[in-house]
């Protein structure tokens, strides 16, 4: 959602939010998860090449 | 050093997957995705047809206060979809669409109204008697304008062929309606209507429900419950907050 000033700016979806089984919600769970998950391992394989060298 | 390449190309998995699930936020209503069997063209011809064969078969009231009635809301309620950051906030498709928006009202007493694609709207007599005011009449014309403008019978068409199963498609079905009801609190909200009728409407009709009243027709496979006024007022806030913000300027660029 954008930000204005005095709240959130109309036209991008932050007001018409739908909830129930088929809204935008659909992959934004799982694709907040897996994202979650990409940092992680990003962060975690980093280390590794810094433990083998 | 083996370790980490696996890693990586792990990583790089992950993220396409990601990316792949971000792609699902779709063309439809809220960025759901949505399934269309029909061309632009093609709704259009088919709410043409439609309407002409309404217009030969049922008795069309010519003039009168209904009609004008009628008329006023369904001009305001066009007015509305005409606004572009109210588009842009539902992500409503109808710029490859043309919508000749005509209305008609019938000689029935039966309590309903409906939108052919193309924008045909249909209303019957009963109805414009049912309601107590043009605000509760709008609620009922933006709920069935949204189904049009939502490309709802296109994607009927699509899901009918996709899904088998009578119960899932009875549940599409009634979130299609629930989608109608959330467009249609914007679009009257937007054409100036007060969205606090929408509730005092469906009140009225639990209250004719309850009385033993049939339902109207066009309510016959909502969700008719305590979730569904839930909703409604959760959406009703939600209205008039983005009508404010509208009024205010604060409006996202394209």
């Amino acid at each position: 959602m954008s930000l204005g000033p005095g709240g959130p700016l109309f036209g991008s979806g932050g007001f018409y939010q739908p909830q129930g089984p088929r809204g935008p919600w659909l992959g934004c769970g799982c694709s907040s998860i897996l994202m979650i998950m990409a940092g992680i391992l990003l962060v975690f394989s980093g280390c590794l090449r810094l433990v083998g060298q | 050093m083996q370790r980490c390449k696996i890693l990586l190309f792990a990583l790089q998995a992950i993220v396409i997957c990601a990316g792949c699930r971000f792609e699902q936020e779709g063309t439809g209503p809220g960025k759901r995705p949505q399934v269309l069997a029909l061309r632009p063209r093609d709704e259009l011809e088919i709410g043409r047809q439609a309407f002409g064969e309404v217009l030969k078969q049922e008795r069309v009231v010519r003039e009168g206060a209904q009609v004008e009635k009628v008329r006023r809301v369904s001009e305001r309620i066009a007015k509305a979809i005409a606004i572009k950051p109210l588009q842009r906030e539902i992500n409503l498709r109808v710029a490859d669409y043309q919508f000749e928006w005509e209305y008609a009202v019938i000689q029935d007493d039966r309590v309903n109204a409906f939108c052919l694609p193309g924008g045909k709207i249909v209303v019957f007599s009963g109805l414009i008697d049912f309601v107590r005011n043009d605000d509760q009449l709008a609620t009922v014309i933006a709920h069935e304008v949204s189904h049009a403008i939502a490309h709802h019978a296109s994607e009927r068409i699509a899901t009918d062929q996709l899904i088998r199963n009578p119960l899932k498609r009875l549940a599409y079905n009634r979130d299609q309606e629930s989608e109608a009801d959330h467009i249609g609190l914007f679009l009257m909200t937007f054409a100036g209507y007060d969205p606090d009728e929408a509730l005092a409407f469906w009140e009225l009709m639990g209250t004719a429900s309850q009385h033993g009243i049939r339902l109207p027709e066009f309510l016959s496979d909502h969700p008719n419950d305590a979730r569904r006024y839930a909703n409604m007022q959760a959406w009703v806030r939600d209205a008039k907050a983005g009508k404010a913000a509208f009024g205010a300027g604060r409006i996202a660029k394209p």
